[in-house]
């Protein structure tokens, strides 16, 4: 008998603007010591499914209004709250999304890590909190007795994710639940903790539910993968049939869209200039306030981000700059932006140097060198319209005649994939892909020859990730442009990226064609980095 | 922890120097000496009164002798009833101003908390309408409109509870603890509901409740901590008010406490008296701003460690 | 596509249309609104539709329960309970708005200069503001009521120099978060000046917050007028203020009770319309933010 059987599960939401259908009539089985992928993008109701199993889903507005699931043959949702208590935490366990704030702040570890056991099984104190300290012992953290009384901020994001885990395991489950629980985390940090899950897999015969939207990791992890759309499961079977031979038409798309595999040649060499060099840094270092000035710290305390980083962009050319969180990359790419201010070194643009420019000459740079940002829903002003947003640049520099805004303003919306039509629109009202094409019209719109562009499909889904990237290698191509990719993500680097540099704690470690650097990458990090990007591909994990 | 005390004491030393200062400066500006309103006084009785009082001094000797004054608790004499001085007049109102802003908070802490945990419980329901409603009455309707309100139902009309008094007759505490409680019992009901929904809304409940946790505990034991902070933090506010609001329920009632006699004073330009009584009230109002910082920063973790949020 | 006619144009909905909507659809706080408007109507007008003159006592007639002749009844100097109420709610009405007007002035400019140029500034700027917030205030009113008179001037400025802490902690903070919006950046990338950011993409971004703030900064100064005056500390006949009447009301409420009552309601009811439009206010201008 399967583990977990559910079957025709449908959950609603009630709102104010109607009722959006969640989850719509999925089934499936989860079987003892397996692992089962449940893929989708944002709103697919994959992690509604699964909450509803444990009736953690708030109610209202959510409701669950039809549906069975069997697990160990009791349906639970036919249970009331009390009865599905005894399952939580117990037998099914689950781990979130962002450890930083999964953690109660105000309780020490132990105190949260026992109460599986407390509760579940009426365990003593003094006892659950020896096995509260095997368990942290279990998941790989040290002096595990001291951490006991510590709080968590006092640990690191990978630190917190693997307290979550020792917490899940606290009462030995059958059945771990696991939503998006690497997506905080960096790449490097992302590979220990699936080590460690599959660890324990395998020691315990646990079984486990993986909800994740990144298909490298279903690839790395998964027995079986649903794929989920719009509240249907589209799709299931083996990870490896899904992945060599998809048959829904979705299933496909997705595939599609994860850069590395779309990508029709290995590595991309775009004729970029290498005699013309458009930017040039040198020696540049550059710190951030770590902790701004107060009366009793007179001088802020400032934090060196940026080391001794020197290097060319040519004209044409897309430069990747990729590394962890923390490792200086965006504030590197500020410095160029002049949004930073150097502490030494010299930047020099189309042979202008940057670091002395005057307050006029800093106006007039900024036709020439733009930038997109990250989270499409901060970097547009919520008060202003797609035109004025897009005219603001165009009157400001002068760019066009007054009589040709509105055709120019036509021209951009088309350029960038938007219907001209919506001009007249508010950023609220788009989608978040849509946003970040306003933005890339808004660096269009001054005609600049450099783009900086700061993790710009980070915050997107895959699909909608694939498509503004082919919108900007366009752009880059059709207006000769040059740009800076900064990224943590190594397969859009390496999809969209001519060279590329990779920055460690400030430094620029290593610079190639992005071709050398995936292929022979010279430094340690590197190495590390590389191999802990999940691969799209079951065969390159083993899996049969 | 012990610098974070360390430094709010030495934050409060520079804000009691310019109480004391603009009191002191204030009071000196004011239009017409002090025994202009009497009827006319000879020179030499106006004299020795001045000797009395320390006005012939220079000012800033002035400054200095009343600041050695407080310093060993002595505000000098009172102007108007010359007998008395300040500093006996102050121990005499105190006590009785004190049992009753201790009575008002209580009032206000358990109505206003559990009315607030009601709401936040189940909110957008009636368990949430009806004390938020009655929480709004409490807001709109100030304490010297609802202590006449109060006094006119339950002393004159239904003849229940003593109009009037503190401590001569049973159950005369009452009226005037409520009254000067209501207020801060609404506050603290909506910013309980408040943060509580807020708390509630975090991520790390929802572990709570994925680890089977009955609703009780998850509400007391895991975000009732950080749901009360905020109330915590505006004890030290609620209390400045509770004393300020003393000058009017004290009014009200015929209560004998610190409160009546600033207004007294006010209206008798008693100069020493108010000077006295504004910079113990000042004292007063600082340190429990101070203590309430200070049992917030204990109970946030992340502050008792000293580091910076 | 070039020549696209207005017609073809999908007109956006800004986020001020949102809010309007959503606060047209809140039944209390527009209700609050209308008796407001009311309030304020009556209160300009009130030199020419005051049913009687405001001095006019009739002594023999003395205190009368409410009739046809005085909806409202009179006082013990047979004057016009109603006429009263009316000319006192201009004074209440008129600390309750000039007063805030005084701390929006002061604190919209310190907070938003001490956000907006960050630093050492700030740190300076806001621990004079900390300094002043640990101070008795209240006291410090009423110390300055004995000391100068009881000017309605020095009212208007006293209340107003105390309101603006909040006010100047509140800007500060809403510009500082707007400040570190990645749009922000995205207008110094465009090259845009400071002023044209300041007016393009901070001030609209942070009314939403301040204008809640008035809402709610009104109804609390007026309850501090009404405090004073009840204390006799405030407004001084022959002026008079909501405050004032609720005083002499509580002098005589045994045996006139309506001379309390009736300036009390509406006192309530107009703190109470303040309130739940400055609560509604916050829920169309800021669905995210939680109610207090």
């Amino acid at each position: 008998m399967a583990l977990l059987s559910v079957d025709k599960l449908t959950t609603s939401f009630y709102t104010r603007d109607g009722i959006v259908r969640a989850v719509q009539g999925i089934s499936f089985t989860v079987e003892h010591g397996e692992t089962v992928a449940i893929v989708g993008e944002s709103g697919s109701g994959k992690s509604v499914a699964c909450y509803s199993l444990l009736q953690l889903v708030p109610q209202p507005p959510g409701r669950i209004e039809s549906g069975r699931a069997f697990f160990n043959g009791i349906d639970l949702l036919q249970c009331t709250e009390q009865e599905v208590m005894k399952y939580r935490g117990n037998h099914i366990s689950m781990i979130f999304q962002d450890p930083m704030t999964s953690l109660n702040p105000y309780m020490n570890i132990g105190e949260q890590l026992i109460e599986p056991l407390t509760y579940h099984h009426k365990t003593s104190t003094a006892n659950a909190l020896k096995k509260a300290e095997a368990a942290l012992t279990e998941v790989g953290i040290s002096e595990a007795k001291k951490r006991l009384k510590q709080y968590p901020h006092e640990f690191s994001g990978g630190m917190r994710q693997r307290v979550m885990i020792a917490m899940a395991l606290m009462s030995e489950p059958e059945l771990l639940i696991a939503d998006e629980p690497t997506t905080a985390l960096d790449v490097t940090v992302q590979a220990q903790i699936f080590e460690l899950i599959k660890a324990i897999q395998a020691r315990r015969n646990l079984a486990v539910i993986f909800i994740t939207h990144d298909l490298g990791v279903v690839a790395q992890i998964a027995d079986r993968v649903l794929v989920m759309n719009n509240g249907e499961i589209v799709e299931q079977g083996s990870t490896r049939n899904i992945f060599n031979d998809p048959q829904h038409e979705y299933t496909r798309m997705l595939l599609d869209a994860i850069p590395v595999s779309a990508k029709p040649e290995p590595f991309r060499y775009r004729a970029g200039n290498a005699k013309r060099i458009i930017l040039q840094l040198k020696d540049v270092n550059a710190s951030y306030i770590e902790q701004p000035a107060s009366l009793l710290h007179w001088q802020e305390k400032r934090f060196n981000v940026v080391r001794h980083v020197s290097l060319n962009l040519h004209k044409g050319e897309i430069l990747g700059l990729v590394g962890e969180s923390g490792c200086g990359k965006s504030t590197l790419a500020k410095t160029v932006l002049r949004l930073v201010t150097e502490d030494s070194g010299s930047i020099k643009f189309d042979g202008t140097e940057l670091t002395t420019l005057s307050a006029a000459g800093i106006k007039d740079l900024r036709k020439d060198l733009q930038i997109i940002f990250q989270d499409p829903y901060a970097s547009l002003n919520p008060r202003m319209s797609v035109y004025d947003t897009l005219l603001e640049p165009l009157k400001l520099h002068n760019i066009v005649a007054p009589i040709e805004y509105e055709r120019t303003i036509s021209q951009l919306m088309d350029e960038v994939g938007l219907s001209p039509r919506d001009i007249r629109k508010y950023p609220h009202e788009f989608s978040g892909g849509q946003r970040q094409r306003i933005a890339i019209a808004r660096a269009l719109a001054v005609r600049p020859k450099l783009i900086i562009a700061d993790e710009p499909v980070s915050a997107l889904d895959v699909t909608i990730q694939a498509q503004v990237l082919e919108l900007m290698l366009h752009i880059v191509d059709k207006h000769h442009l040059s740009m800076i990719f900064v990224s943590h993500d190594l397969s859009v680097i390496r999809y969209i990226c001519d060279r590329t540099a990779v920055m460690y704690q400030g430094e620029i470690i290593e610079l190639g064609s992005t071709e050398k650097i995936f292929n022979q990458p010279q430094q340690e990090y590197t190495r590390k980095l590389l191999s802990a990007i999940p691969v799209p591909d079951p065969e390159y994990y083993g899996h049969t | 922890m012990l610098k974070f005390i360390g430094s709010r004491i030495l934050q409060a030393i520079p804000v009691l120097l310019v109480v004391i200062s603009v009191t002191f400066v204030l009071v000196r500006l004011a239009p017409g000496g002090p025994f202009d309103a009497e009827k006319a006084v000879s020179p030499y009785v106006l004299e020795k009164l001045n000797e009395r009082y320390n006005l012939d001094a220079p000012l800033h000797v002035q400054f200095i002798d009343y600041l050695s004054g407080i310093m060993q608790g002595d505000f000098g004499p009172s102007f108007k009833f010359p007998a008395r001085s300040v500093t006996e007049m102050i121990a005499a109102g105190l006590p009785i101003t004190f049992e009753l802003a201790f009575y008002a908070m209580l009032v206000a802490l358990l109505i206003g908390i559990s009315a607030g945990l009601l709401a936040a419980i189940r909110p957008n329901t009636v368990q949430d309408y009806v004390p938020m409603s009655v929480a709004m009455i409490g807001i709109c309707m100030p304490s010297f409109l609802m202590g006449p309100v109060l006094v006119l139902v339950f002393g004159i009309w239904l003849e229940w509870l003593p109009v009037s008094g503190w401590g001569y007759s049973p159950g005369d505490k009452i009226l005037p603890a409520i009254t000067l409680g209501s207020t801060y019992a609404a506050y603290i009901a909506r910013l309980t509901r408040g943060s509580m929904l807020e708390v509630l809304s975090q991520d790390y409940i929802r572990t709570a409740r994925a680890k089977g946790l009955p609703t009780q505990t998850i509400i007391f034991k895991h975000a009732l901590k950080g749901g009360l902070l905020p109330v915590v933090s505006f004890l030290g506010p609620a209390i400045a008010g509770l004393l300020s609001g003393s000058f009017v329920v004290e009014t009200i009632f015929q209560i004998p406490g610190l409160g009546r006699f600033y207004v007294q004073a006010a209206f008798n330009r008693d100069y020493t008296m108010i000077m006295g009584t504004t910079i113990f009230f000042s004292v007063l109002i600082i340190f429990f701003n101070m203590l309430s910082d200070i049992i917030a920063a204990y109970l946030n973790p992340r502050l008792k460690l000293g580091d910076k949020q | 596509m070039n020549s696209l006619s207005s017609a073809d144009i999908v007109q956006g909905r800004s986020l001020w249309q949102d809010a309007m909507a959503r606060l047209w659809k809140n039944r209390l706080a527009m209700i609050g609104l209308y008796i407001l408007s009311f309030m304020v109507f009556i209160a300009l007008l009130t030199p020419w539709i005051a049913p009687y003159s405001y001095e006019a006592q009739k002594l023999d007639m003395g205190a009368v329960p409410p009739n046809t002749q005085h909806w409202l009844g009179t006082d013990t100097f047979g004057r016009d309970l109603l006429t009263r109420i009316m000319y006192g709610g201009r004074i209440s009405l008129a600390v309750g708005f000039i007063a805030t007007a005084v701390a929006l002035l002061i604190g919209v400019l310190w907070g938003a200069i001490a956000g907006y140029i960050g630093g050492r500034t700030d740190a300076i700027m806001m621990r004079i503001v900390d300094i002043l917030y640990a101070l008795p205030f209240m006291i410090f009113i009423i110390l300055l009521m004995v000391v100068f008179g009881r000017s309605i001037l020095l009212l208007f400025l006293a209340i107003g120099c105390v309101e603006w802490l909040t006010m100047a902690r509140i800007v500060r903070g809403q510009v500082l978060a707007v400040r570190h919006q990645e749009f922000v950046d995205a207008a110094v990338v465009l090259g845009l000046s400071h002023w044209q950011i300041i007016r393009r993409y901070i001030i609209p971004n942070i009314l939403g917050p301040v204008i809640v703030y008035i809402t709610l900064t009104i109804p609390s100064v007026m309850l501090l007028e009404a405090f004073l005056s009840f204390l006799g500390l405030g407004v001084q006949p022959p002026q008079s203020s909501w405050g004032l009447l609720i005083s002499y009301g509580v002098e005589t409420m045994e045996e006139y009770p309506w001379l309390l009552l009736f300036p009390g309601l509406v006192l309530s009811i107009t703190l109470f319309s303040l309130n739940f439009l400055g609560d509604g206010l916050r829920d169309a201008l800021d669905p995210k933010a939680s109610k207090d």
